[in-house]
C-alpha cells in the first residue's frame, strides 16, 4: 500500500488541520484550519512562540497524534486511513524524527542507538550506514559510548544521526541545532542540506534560530493556529 | 510543611493505584505475620481449653501416666472430709469426616461441672444419654442446629449423638462436646475410668497428701509448657515463614515507595529549587512512608486475623493426629500482640526505605536525574556484607545445636543471599541478553539492565521468594520420602490389630495369635512414663527387628542385648534431645523405683518428636504389670490368607478390634504427613502471591522511569504490540532470572532446612535426598508468572500516547 504511493505525491500534505486540548473547562484551538503541502526534497523552517503549536504540527505530520479536523498525508498516503499498527511501521520506514530532547536509548550505546531504525525496519545493521553518518556527524570515535557519557552536543548529533540513517523521505526536526556550537549547528544544517538535495528528503525544521531557518527553502511564521510566510 | 503535605495528598488523590499498590504490599506482608503469630498462640492454648472451661485456667490436674485413672479414686477423694470441688472428665476423641472432636464426659453435679450447663440443658442432657451440649461456633461449623443428629466415628464404630444447646461457653469448649459422664463411659465401654480429675489450684496440698505415688498431679503451667514444648518445632517453623512473608512484603513497599520517588522526581527537584530543603524533602518522605506503612499495617492487622481463621483450619487436623492436641477453631487477638506487629512493621517499612530517603535527600534542586550514577563500591560492600552474613550464619550453625540460633543462622543467610541475589541475578539478565541481543527480547532485556537500580529489589523479593517455595517443597518432598522409605522398611507384617479402646488385653492376643493362617506375630505398647517420655514396649520376631534403621550402634548385638531385656534402644529425637549414646545409661522409674538400662543403639523415627524408649514386652510387663498391647502385628504363614475371612474371625474375638492390611497404615501414616504439611504449601503460595505483587510493582516502577525511552522507540516506530511484547519480555526475563539464582538458592534452603532446622526443631535427621521435580517445575512456573505478571505493565505503558511522553523537559 505505502510502497506504492504516486511518485508526485507531496512529501507531506496538512488541508483544514485543527487540533483543540481541553484544558479543565475550556477548550484550548492549537492549530485551526491550517494547510500546508511540502515537496519532496522541499526543506521548510517554521518558527513560532512557545505554545503556538509547533510540536503539535510536528505530532500530526509523524502520526504520533490525530486532527480534529482535517487531513494529514504523507507521501500520498492519508495517515486516517492507515490503522495504528500500520501507521507505526509507515513512521518507522518513512519519517525521520529529531528531537528537541535528544530522546536517546540511556540503555544503548550510540551505535545501537542510530541503528535503532534500521532494527525497527528488519535492515541489518552491519550494512556501515550508522558508522558512515556517525563520521559524517564527526561522532565515529564516540559509537562505542553509552549516551550518559555524551556532552548535549554530541547527543544531538547521535539524535540526528538516529532520523538519518534509514533514508526517510520526511524529516520532522524539532530544534536540530538548539544544543550545538555555532560551527557544529553549521555542519549539521549543512548534512540537512546535502540529505534534502541528494535524497529528496523533505524537511521541517522547527526553529527559534533564524540562521537556521535560513537555510530552508521556506520559511513560516505559526501564529493563531495557521501558518504565515515569514 | 503544610503546603508540602497538600501536594502530597493531591499526588496520591491523582495516582490512587499507586497508593492502593504501597497498602497491598505492606498488608500482604503483615496479614500474613499476624496470621502465624495469631495461630501460634492458639496452638499453645490448644491443650489446655477444656480444663479452661471446667475448671478455670489456674487448675491443677490428677492423670496416670500411661493410663486412664480409675474412677474409685475419684469416689474415695470426694467423700473425704474438707475435699475441695473435684472435677472428673472422661475424654473420648472421635472423627467427623476429617475433623475432629472431643467427647468430655462431666458429672454435672461435681466441681466445675456444676453450673455449667443451664438448667434447661442439663434436663436434656440428663433425659438422653445420646445428648451432648456444643457451644454456637462448634454447631455453626458442624453446619447443624440444636435437635439435630450427629454421627461421630469411634473407630471403626460410630456413635449417633443427640445435639443440644448451644452451651453458653467461649472458644475454649470449640468442638468440644458435652456429655454426662455415666452416658459417655457406657456408650464407649470405658466404664469405671477417667482420663483426669481436675481441681482448683488451691488443692494441690489437699491432693497431694492423698494421692498415691503412681499419679501425677500437674499444674496449669506445666500444661501450657507441655503444650508449647510439643508444638515448638511446629511453631518454630511457622513463626520463620512469617517472617518471611513479612519481608518479601517489604521488598513490595521498597518497590513501591522507589515507584512513587520517580515519578516525584521532578517534583522533588522544583521545590528543592524554590529553597525546599533537603531536610524538609527527607522529613516530608519519612512521614508519608509511615502513614502508608501504618495504614497498610492496619489493614494487614485486619486481613491477618481473618486469614488466622483459614490457616487455623489447615493445622487443627495434623496437631491432633501428631500431638493429640484440639486447638480452638477461633483465635484470641490482644492489643498488645497487634501493637508489636503494628510498631515493629512500620518501624521495618521505614528502616527499608532508607537507602531511597537518601536518594531523594541527593535531588539536585531544579535538575531531573535521568539515571542515577552506577554505585559500584556501594555494591562492592553489599557483597562483602552478604559474604559476612552467609560465613557467620556457617559458623552460628557449627558452633551450636539450639534451634532458636539455627533459625537466627538461617535468616542471617537469608539476608546474605538477599544481598547477593541481585548482583547475580543481574549477571544472568545479561547472560540471557547476550543469547540474542539484536532481538527484540535482547533489546527489552538491555532497557530492563538500564533500570536495574528498580529491579534490584524484585530480584531479590522474587529469588528469594522462588527458593524459599522450592526449597521448602523440596525438604517436604524428600521428608516424604523418607517417611514413606522409614515406615516401609517398619512395617514388616502383613496386617495389624488395633482395639478401638483401651488396648488388646493378654488373652486376646492370645487367640488372635492362634488363628489359622498366622505364622508369628508381633506387638507394640505405648505409654508415657512419669517423666513424660514415652516408652514403647515390643514384641518382636527377627524379621521384625530387620525394620529398624540404626544410626548408632551394633544392630545385631543390640537385639540380643535387648531380647536379653539388658538394655533398650532409644529413638533418634530422644538420643539428640538428651544428648543420649550408645552405652549412655537410661533411667525408668518403675512402680518397683527406679531402674537403669543401658543404651544398645539409636534408631531412626519420624513417629515421635518427643522421643521413645524402646524396651523388650517381657521386661515391660515385668516391670510395669501391664499386659495391654495397643497394636499386634500378623505375620501370615501363607501368601494368600483371606483377610476379609481374618477380619471376621478376629471381630468374633471381639467386636471392637480391628484389622488393617500393611499398605492401609502406610497410605494412613502419609495421609497424615500430606496434612501437616497443608500449612506449609499454604504459606509458601502466600509469599509466592506477595512476590508477584513486589514483580509487578517493580515493573511498573521501571516502566515509569523509561516512560520517555518507551515513547522514543514508539515514535522511532515500534509498534504497540511489539511494546507489550518488550515489556512481556523483560518480565519473563526477570523471573527467569530470579529463578536461575532461585535453583541454587533453593538447594541451600533444602539442605539447610533438612540438615540444621529439622534435626533441632524436631529432633530427628533427614537423609540427603535431591528431589529435582520443584526446581524442574520451578523455572517454567517462574517463566510463565513473569509472562503472567507483565500484562497489566505491557498494557498501562503501551496505552499510553508516545507524544505528551517526548515533550521537552
Amino acid at each position: 500500500m505505502v510502497e506504492n504511493n504516486p511518485p508526485k505525491a507531496p512529501a507531506l500534505a496538512l488541508g483544514g488541520v485543527s487540533r483543540r486540548f481541553s484544558a479543565g473547562d475550556r477548550i484550548v484551538p492549537v492549530l485551526d484550519a491550517l494547510d500546508l503541502e511540502l515537496r519532496r526534497g522541499e526543506r521548510v523552517a517554521v518558527m513560532g512562540a512557545s505554545g503556538s503549536g509547533k510540536s503539535t504540527l510536528l505530532n500530526l505530520a509523524a502520526g504520533m497524534d490525530r486532527p480534529d479536523e482535517g487531513s494529514v498525508a504523507v507521501l500520498g498516503e492519508s495517515l486516517a486511513a492507515i490503522p495504528e499498527p500500520s501507521l507505526t511501521r509507515f513512521r518507522a520506514r518513512h519519517i525521520g524524527l529529531v528531537f528537541q530532547d535528544f530522546n536517546l536509548i540511556d540503555s544503548l550505546d550510540v551505535r545501537e542507538n542510530i541503528a535503532l531504525p534500521l532494527w525497527l525496519n528488519g535492515i541489518d545493521p552491519g550494512s556501515g550506514e550508522a558508522e558512515a553518518l556517525a563520521e559524517t556527524l564527526g561522532v565515529a570515535a564516540l559509537l562505542d559510548r553509552m549516551p550518559g557519557q555524551l556532552s548535549g552536543g554530541e547527543k544531538q548529533r547521535v539524535a540526528i544521526a538516529r532520523a538519518l540513517v534509514h533514508d526517510p523521505e520526511l524529516l520532522l526536526a524539532d530544534e536540530p541545532t538548539g544544543s550545538l556550537d555555532e560551527a557544529t549547528a553549521g555542519r549539521v544544517l549543512a548534512l540537512f542540506d546535502r540529505v534534502t538535495a541528494e535524497r529528496g528528503c523533505a524537511l521541517i525544521l522547527v526553529t527559534h534560530n533564524p540562521e537556521a531557518a535560513a537555510v530552508c527553502d521556506r520559511r513560516l511564521q505559526l501564529r493563531g493556529g495557521r501558518l504565515h510566510e515569514h | 510543611m503544610r503546603l508540602l503535605f497538600q501536594s502530597s495528598r493531591r499526588f496520591f488523590r491523582r495516582h490512587p493505584g499507586q497508593l492502593v499498590l504501597a497498602l497491598a504490599g505492606m498488608a500482604a506482608g503483615v496479614a500474613v505475620m499476624t496470621g502465624v503469630a495469631l495461630m501460634r498462640d492458639v496452638l499453645i492454648d490448644s491443650l489446655d481449653g477444656a480444663a479452661d472451661a471446667l475448671a478455670g485456667r489456674d487448675s491443677v490436674r490428677v492423670t496416670a501416666p500411661g493410663g486412664p485413672l480409675d474412677e474409685d479414686l475419684y469416689r474415695e477423694l470426694a467423700l473425704q472430709q474438707e475435699s475441695p470441688p473435684l472435677t472428673p472428665v472422661l475424654r473420648q476423641r472421635v472423627t467427623v469426616g476429617e475433623g475432629r472432636l472431643e467427647l468430655l464426659g462431666i458429672d454435672p453435679f461435681s466441681g466445675g461441672g456444676r453450673g455449667l450447663l443451664p438448667p434447661d440443658l442439663l434436663a436434656r442432657l440428663l433425659a438422653s444419654p445420646d445428648a451432648a451440649a456444643a457451644n454456637a461456633s462448634t454447631l455453626e461449623r458442624l453446619g447443624l442446629a440444636a435437635g439435630e443428629e450427629l454421627t461421630v466415628s469411634l473407630g471403626e464404630r460410630t456413635l449417633e449423638l443427640e445435639l443440644v444447646g448451644p452451651l453458653p461457653a467461649g472458644r475454649e469448649l470449640d468442638d468440644r462436646l458435652l456429655m454426662d459422664i455415666a452416658a459417655l463411659q457406657a456408650a464407649t465401654g470405658r466404664q469405671g475410668e477417667l482420663s483426669w480429675i481436675d481441681a482448683p489450684a488451691g488443692a494441690s496440698a489437699w491432693l497431694r497428701e492423698r494421692l498415691p505415688d503412681s499419679l501425677e498431679l500437674g499444674s496449669a503451667s506445666q500444661r501450657r509448657d507441655a503444650a508449647a514444648r510439643l508444638t515448638q518445632g511446629m511453631r518454630a517453623n511457622l513463626s520463620a515463614m512469617g517472617l518471611i512473608s513479612l519481608a518479601v512484603g517489604l521488598f513490595v513497599i521498597f518497590s513501591v515507595l522507589s515507584f512513587l520517588l520517580v515519578q516525584r522526581r521532578r517534583s522533588i527537584a522544583m521545590l528543592r529549587a524554590v529553597g525546599v530543603t533537603s531536610g524538609r524533602i527527607t522529613a516530608l518522605l519519612l512521614i508519608e512512608t509511615a502513614i502508608l506503612a501504618g495504614l497498610g499495617a492496619l489493614i494487614g492487622l485486619a486481613l491477618g486475623t481473618m486469614l488466622a481463621g483459614g490457616l487455623i483450619g489447615l493445622v487443627r487436623v495434623p496437631v491432633a493426629e501428631l500431638y493429640g492436641l484440639l486447638a480452638p477453631a477461633g483465635v484470641q487477638p490482644s492489643v498488645g500482640l497487634y501493637a508489636f506487629i503494628w510498631l515493629a512493621s512500620v518501624a521495618t517499612a521505614l528502616i527499608s526505605v532508607a537507602g531511597l530517603l537518601d536518594e531523594a535527600r541527593r535531588i539536585p534542586p531544579g535538575r531531573i536525574l535521568r539515571q542515577p550514577p552506577p554505585e559500584p563500591r556501594r555494591r562492592r560492600v553489599g557483597v562483602i556484607a552478604a559474604l559476612l552474613l552467609l560465613g557467620t550464619a556457617v559458623v552460628t550453625v557449627l558452633a551450636s545445636r539450639s534451634l532458636p540460633i539455627a533459625f537466627s543462622a538461617l535468616f542471617l543467610a537469608l539476608g546474605g543471599f538477599a544481598l547477593l541475589a541481585p548482583e547475580i541475578g543481574v549477571r544472568a539478565l545479561s547472560g540471557l541478553r547476550r543469547i540474542a541481543p539484536a532481538s527484540l527480547a535482547g533489546r527489552a532485556l538491555a532497557l530492563l539492565l538500564a533500570g536495574q537500580k528498580r529491579i534490584r529489589p524484585a530480584l531479590a523479593a522474587l529469588s528469594l521468594a522462588l527458593a524459599l517455595a522450592t526449597g521448602l517443597a523440596m525438604m517436604v518432598l524428600g521428608f516424604r520420602a523418607a517417611v514413606d522409605d522409614w515406615i516401609d522398611r517398619l512395617l514388616r507384617a502383613d496386617s495389624y490389630v488395633t482395639a478401638s479402646q483401651g488396648g488388646l488385653e493378654a488373652a486376646t492376643v492370645e487367640r488372635v495369635a492362634t488363628l489359622p493362617g498366622i505364622a508369628e506375630t508381633s506387638s507394640a505398647r505405648r505409654v508415657t512414663v512419669a517423666d513424660g517420655r514415652q516408652l514403647i514396649a515390643y514384641d518382636l520376631p527377627s524379621r521384625a527387628w530387620a525394620g529398624f534403621e540404626w544410626l548408632a550402634g551394633d544392630g545385631p548385638a543390640a537385639f540380643e542385648a535387648f531380647r536379653s531385656g539388658e538394655a533398650v534402644v532409644v529413638s533418634e529425637p530422644l538420643a539428640r534431645r538428651d544428648g543420649l549414646g550408645v552405652g549412655d545409661d537410661v533411667r525408668l522409674e518403675t512402680p518397683a523405683g527406679e531402674r537403669r538400662f543401658p543404651v544398645a543403639a539409636v534408631y531412626r523415627d519420624y513417629a515421635s518428636e518427643r522421643g521413645s524408649i524402646a524396651i523388650h514386652a517381657p521386661l515391660y510387663r515385668r516391670l510395669y504389670d501391664d499386659p495391654r498391647r495397643d497394636s499386634l502385628g500378623l505375620y501370615y504363614s501363607e501368601a494368600a490368607v483371606d483377610e476379609a475371612a481374618l477380619a471376621d474371625r478376629i471381630h468374633a474375638i471381639d467386636p471392637d478390634l480391628q484389622l488393617t492390611g500393611r499398605e492401609a497404615v502406610r497410605e494412613t501414616t502419609l495421609a497424615v504427613f500430606d496434612r501437616t504439611f497443608r500449612i506449609s504449601w499454604a504459606l509458601a503460595a502466600l509469599v509466592a502471591v506477595i512476590a508477584v505483587i513486589a514483580l509487578v510493582s517493580a515493573l511498573l516502577a521501571m516502566g515509569l522511569e523509561r516512560r520517555r525511552d518507551y515513547a522514543t522507540l514508539r515514535a522511532l516506530g515500534l509498534t504497540r504490540g511489539r511494546l507489550h511484547a518488550l515489556v512481556v519480555s523483560q518480565t519473563a526475563g526477570l523471573a527467569l532470572a530470579a529463578a536461575l539464582v532461585a535453583v541454587p538458592l533453593s538447594i541451600a534452603i533444602h539442605l539447610g532446612l533438612s540438615l540444621v532446622i529439622q534435626p533441632r526443631a524436631f529432633g530427628w535427621s533427614l537423609p540427603l535426598s535431591w528431589p529435582l521435580t520443584p526446581p524442574a517445575l520451578m523455572l517454567p512456573l517462574a517463566l510463565l508468572c513473569g509472562l503472567l505478571a507483565g500484562l497489566y505493565p505491557a498494557w498501562r505503558i503501551g496505552r499510553r500516547d508516545p507524544a505528551p511522553e517526548l515533550k521537552a523537559e
